[in-house]
């Protein structure tokens, strides 16, 4: 009895975390999270605690809104449209950031694969 | 939609799958398909092909479903890859980035540094200091390094990705 009661409930979480993601996606223009929080019919707290998750994964996007004079939030979704300028700063001289797929015990302060990317970033702004 | 031709993206993948992996990568079918079907398609080693859908998994860039055969009961694994993660991923790997340069910026920060004329490596003071300023290696003199470039240069680059 308890495992299925237990089954219920992951169930039941994965599911709100699909629907919230795609229910986002269907307005472009953004929707407040309370009324996705009375769409898919979740409690206040599981309602922030997953636009919290998402906004993590970068799936979503929230700007402060006074909806009938009460505080919320207006969820937006997030679509990925290439790196960012931050993003273009871990690649220098055709060399991406050293650490990423590194299967080497990882000790940066004497790392030569590190060195070697630090003084490609110096002799590329040199 | 990602694009497989942003040199940020590529070597992204390039550093996790390596140049074999980049060939399944860039080959594979947007549809469902089996290890078998995509080392057929690529001519990439069936090994290989199953290292580089493991570490795309792992990393949330690929899915699998498992399908089992009534007659025989065996399993057949179809894949498929899935790029919308890929911007969670450089997140998590930028931010792993700049704590690993950050670790080496007070490193750098914190020691002074010698070298020696051949060559032969780069030493903090504590290790000269007690070999007299001789280079453990090939006990030739030893220099000081300034390192205030690579300070600086680390200093802005961890800016720059913060």
């Amino acid at each position: 009895m308890v495992n299925v009661e237990y089954k219920k409930v992951v169930c039941c979480t994965f599911m709100s975390d699909e629907e919230m993601i795609e229910l986002i996606k269907s307005n472009r223009e953004g929707i407040l999270q309370s009324d996705v929080r009375k769409s898919l019919g979740i409690d206040s707290k599981k309602c922030s605690r997953l636009v919290s998750k998402l906004m993590k994964k970068h799936l979503i996007r929230r700007e402060p809104e006074l909806a009938k004079g009460r505080n919320t939030f207006r969820l937006y979704p997030l679509t990925f449209s290439g790196p960012s300028e931050k993003h273009k700063k871990l690649l220098v001289k055709g060399r991406f950031s050293p650490c990423t797929g590194c299967t080497l015990d990882c000790a940066p302060e004497t790392c030569l694969l590190l060195n070697e990317w630090v003084y490609a970033v110096i002799e590329e702004e040199s | 939609m990602v694009n497989l031709d942003d040199p940020v993206i590529q070597g992204l993948l390039f550093n996790l799958v390596g140049e074999d992996g980049m060939d399944v990568v860039l080959n594979m079918p947007e549809r469902e398909i089996t290890d078998d079907g995509v080392a057929e398609i690529t001519n990439v080693p069936l090994n290989i092909v199953r290292r580089t859908l493991y570490i795309l998994f792992e990393n949330r860039l690929a899915t699998y479903r498992r399908e089992r055969n009534k007659d025989s009961g065996w399993l057949t694994y179809l894949w498929k890859i899935d790029l919308n993660g890929i911007n969670e991923l450089l997140e998590a790997e930028t931010e792993k980035f700049i704590r690993n340069l950050t670790t080496k910026f007070n490193f750098e920060n914190d020691n002074m540094f010698y070298v020696c004329k051949n060559n032969c490596g780069r030493f903090v003071f504590d290790i000269v200091a007690e070999l007299e300023f001789l280079c453990p290696n090939c006990a030739e003199d030893v220099v000081f390094d300034d390192n205030e470039l690579i300070k600086q240069t680390l200093k802005k680059r961890i800016n720059e990705l913060t």
